[in-house]
C-alpha cells in the first residue's frame, strides 16, 4: 500500500535531482547497456563528498605576557595568507581610559564605544559584539583565501584585578560559535615573571612569584585541552617547532620566517629587539625573587607541569 | 721666469741716500738707469749739476717716507749721518756727545711717489738705501707698492739698534726681508753700529708677485672647489641616505614580496586541489546523470502504466457500479476499489 507514494516521492525527487543536473544531461535517453550501476556511483559520490574539507576553522595563540608570545606570533603572521589579530580580549579592562583626556580615540572599535558610552553594555553584550565581529571577518577572509587567528590578550584575564573565574577567555568565547584551532605558548614562568617586573606590568595583587604562578596555573587549567609549545624550544628550532604550531593549527607552513617576521608591526612587542631568533640570557634574579621562588609552591608545581626546572640559575 | 744670476750686472739702480764717495761707484754699478734720491736739496742740485747729461741718470731731490709734504733733515758731528727723525736713548748709549749740527727743510715723498718718478726699472734692478731712521719704512712702502720684487739685490744700511725714532735694529730688518723670500747674502760690519745688509732675492722673491697672483686665484679655485665639494659632500650625503632609504625599502619590499608569493602559492594549491575536487565531481555526475535519467525514466513509465491500467479498472469499476446500481443488482465496493478510486 505504501509503494506507490514512495515511488511517487522518488521520482519527484529524481526530477528535482536531474533538473540540478541538467547540464549533464544528453539529448537522447542513454543506453541502458552502458550505463554504470548506480549504486556503484553513489558510493562514489559520498566518497568524493567526504574528501571535500570542512569550513575553515578559527585559530587562537595563547600565552601569558612576556612569554615571547609575540615573536611567536609574528612568525604565524607570515604564514601563508594569515590575519593574525593581536592581543584580542573583548573584555579587556586594561587600558579603558587614559590620564589626560578621560577616554580614548578609537574611532573604529565599536566594542570600546559601547563599553565607554554613558550607558554601557555589560559583558553579555561586548562577547555578542565580539561573535558577530569575528564571524563576519572570519568569512570576509574565508572568501578571499584567508585564515584568522586570534592571538588572545590572557594579561587582561588572568593577570588584572577582574576575577578571571568569573569571566570566560576568549577561548570559550570563540568555541560557542565556532570550531577553533588553539595552540598555548608557554616559557619559564621565571624568566616571563622577572620580565613582567622589568616592564612594570603590576596590575594584580599581590604582586609575587607565587600569585603569578597561581594564576598562570589557572590560565592552563582553563586551557587544558590546547597542546602546549615551549618558547625555549621555539629559539633553540624555529622551523621545527614552527611548522609543528602550524600542523596542530591547520596552517600551512614556509620556512624562513626568522627572515620575515620582523615585517610585522605588533602590539605587545616588549622584549626581544633585533632580527634573529636566539635564546637570551635570564634577567638579573634579585635576592626577594629568589626568596620568593624557593618558598612558592604555586611556583614549583607550575614548573613541574610545564616541565620546566624550578630554579633560578 | 728667467733669472738673473748674481753677477750679472744691473741694468738699473736706485739709491737712496748715497754719501759722496761711493757717487762714482754706484753710477758704475748700472748700465741703463740710475736714480739718485738725495734729500739734500742743495746736494741734489750739485750732483745734478755734476752729472748733467749722463745718460740714464735720474736725481731726485727729496726724502723718502711714509707720508708726503715738508721735513726737517738734521745732519749729525758723524760723519754722514743724517735722518728726519730724532735720535733713541740707545744711539745716544752708542756715540755719547751725539749732536745736531744742521736742520734742512727737505721734501718728503713717498716710496710710491719715487717709484712714479724713477719710471720704468730695466732688470735686473738693484736698490740701495742709507736713510738712517727710514730704511724700514721705505722698504715697506716698496713691498706695499708691490715693487720690493722688482729688485734682484738689496743693501740697507740700518742701526744694529733702532738708532732713530721709528727705525728698526738691523736683525729685524733682516727677518721682514727673509719673510719676503729674501736671502742675506752678505753683511758689511766695517761700521759694527751700522752694518750693512745685502740681500739677494730668492726664488721666490722675483716670482712673488706672480705667485701670490696664482696663489689668489688658486685660493679662489680652491674656494670654489671647496664650496662645490662641500655642495657635492651634502648632495652624496643624501644620496646616501637615500640610497640606504631605498636599500631598507628595497629588502622590505623583496620580504613583503615573498610573503605575497607564499600567499600567492598556498591560494594556488588550494585553488588546484579544488579544481580537481570539481573536475572529479563533474566526472561523476556527468557519469550519474544518465543513470539517473534512466531509472526516472522507468519510474515515469511505471507511473504512466499504473495510471493506465487505473483507469481502465476505474472504468470497469463503474461499469459493474453502474450495473450494480440497477435494482436488485448492489454489492458491496472493496476497500481497495476505494482507493483506486480516490487515486484517479
Amino acid at each position: 500500500m505504501q509503494g506507490a507514494p514512495f515511488a511517487d516521492n522518488l521520482r519527484r525527487s529524481l526530477e528535482e535531482a536531474l533538473y540540478l543536473l541538467k547540464d549533464y544531461a544528453g539529448d537522447q535517453l542513454p543506453d541502458a547497456r552502458l550505463i554504470e550501476s548506480l549504486p556503484s556511483l553513489l558510493e562514489q559520490c559520498n566518497a568524493l563528498c567526504d574528501r571535500i574539507p570542512e569550513a575553515e576553522p578559527l585559530r587562537a595563540v595563547h600565552h601569558m605576557a612576556c612569554s615571547g608570545g609575540t615573536l611567536i606570533s609574528k612568525c604565524l603572521s607570515v604564514m601563508p595568507n594569515v590575519t593574525l589579530l593581536s592581543e584580542i580580549d573583548p573584555l579587556s579592562s586594561l587600558a579603558m581610559w587614559t590620564k589626560v583626556n578621560g577616554r580614548k580615540f578609537a574611532p573604529t572599535d565599536v566594542i570600546y564605544a559601547a563599553r565607554t558610552a554613558l550607558r554601557p553594555i555589560d559583558g553579555e553584550t561586548t562577547e555578542r559584539v565580539f561573535q558577530a565581529s569575528v564571524t563576519a571577518l572570519h568569512e570576509a577572509l574565508c572568501e578571499k583565501g584567508q585564515r584568522l587567528v586570534l592571538r588572545d590578550h590572557v594579561h587582561s584575564h588572568f593577570c588584572t584585578q577582574v576575577d578571571f573565574a568569573r569571566r570566560p577567555t576568549v577561548r570559550e568565547m570563540l568555541t560557542k560559535y565556532h570550531p577553533v584551532l588553539s595552540v598555548l605558548t608557554v616559557r619559564h614562568p621565571l624568566d616571563s615573571y622577572l620580565s613582567l617586573v622589568r616592564n612594570k606590568w603590576v596590575q594584580f595583587a599581590p604582586f609575587s612569584l607565587d600569585e603569578y604562578a597561581r594564576r598562570y596555573q589557572a590560565f592552563l587549567d582553563r586551557h587544558d585541552d590546547v597542546q602546549h609549545f615551549r618558547y625555549e624550544d621555539f629559539v633553540a628550532r624555529p622551523d621545527s617547532v614552527l611548522r609543528e604550531l602550524c600542523t596542530e593549527l591547520a596552517l600551512p607552513f614556509v620556512a624562513g620566517a626568522e627572515d620575515l617576521y620582523s615585517l610585522v608591526a605588533m602590539s605587545g612587542d616588549s622584549g626581544r629587539k633585533g632580527n634573529r631568533i636566539g635564546t637570551r640570557p635570564r634577567l638579573e634574579v634579585s635576592e626577594e625573587v629568589e626568596g620568593q621562588a624557593e618558598r612558592s609552591r604555586a611556583y614549583a608545581r607550575l614548573c613541574d607541569n610545564l616541565g620546566y626546572i624550578a630554579d633560578t640559575n | 721666469m728667467a733669472r738673473q744670476s748674481d753677477d750679472t750686472p744691473a741694468a738699473s739702480l736706485v739709491a737712496i741716500g748715497l754719501s759722496g764717495d761711493e757717487i762714482e761707484a754706484r753710477l758704475a754699478e748700472a748700465t741703463a738707469k740710475v736714480v739718485l734720491v738725495e734729500p739734500d736739496p742743495a746736494r741734489a742740485a750739485s750732483i745734478e749739476a755734476h752729472y748733467k747729461g749722463r745718460p740714464g741718470l735720474i736725481v731726485i731731490a727729496a726724502a723718502v717716507a711714509n707720508e708726503a709734504g715738508q721735513a726737517d733733515l738734521s745732519e749729525f758731528n758723524l760723519s754722514g749721518l743724517r735722518s728726519l727723525h730724532p735720535p733713541t736713548p740707545a744711539m745716544k748709549t752708542r756715540i755719547p756727545g751725539l749732536c745736531v749740527t744742521a736742520r734742512h727743510p727737505v721734501q718728503v715723498i713717498t716710496p710710491e711717489a719715487l717709484l712714479a718718478q724713477a719710471g720704468d726699472l730695466p732688470r735686473p734692478a738693484h736698490l740701495r738705501i742709507n736713510a738712517a731712521g727710514c730704511e724700514y719704512v721705505i722698504l715697506q712702502g716698496l713691498q706695499r707698492a708691490g715693487a720690493l720684487e722688482r729688485f734682484t739685490r738689496i743693501w740697507v744700511r740700518c742701526g744694529a739698534e733702532a738708532m732713530f725714532e721709528q727705525a728698526r735694529d738691523s736683525a729685524t730688518v733682516q727677518h721682514w726681508m727673509q719673510s719676503r723670500g729674501f736671502s742675506l747674502a752678505e753683511v758689511d760690519e766695517t761700521d759694527p753700529d751700522w752694518p750693512e745688509l745685502c740681500f739677494r732675492a730668492g726664488p721666490v722673491s722675483s716670482d712673488l708677485p706672480v705667485t701670490q697672483h696664482k696663489l689668489a686665484a688658486l685660493e679662489q679655485r680652491l674656494a670654489r672647489a671647496s664650496a662645490e665639494l662641500e655642495e657635492k659632500d651634502a648632495r652624496l650625503n643624501m644620496l646616501e641616505a637615500m640610497l640606504t632609504l631605498a636599500q631598507a625599502d628595497l629588502a622590505t619590499a623583496r620580504r613583503m614580496q615573498a610573503v605575497a608569493q607564499a600567499d600567492l602559492h598556498d591560494l594556488q594549491e588550494r585553488y588546484k586541489r579544488s579544481e580537481k575536487t570539481r573536475a572529479e565531481q563533474s566526472d561523476l555526475l556527468q557519469r550519474l546523470t544518465p543513470c539517473l535519467q534512466l531509472v526516472a525514466q522507468q519510474l515515469r513509465s511505471l507511473a504512466e502504466e499504473d495510471k493506465a491500467g487505473g483507469q481502465e479498472k476505474s472504468v470497469a469499476v463503474q461499469g459493474e457500479l453502474a450495473s450494480d446500481r440497477e435494482p436488485g443488482n448492489i454489492r458491496a465496493v472493496s476497500p481497495d476499489h476505494s482507493m483506486r478510486k480516490d487515486e484517479t
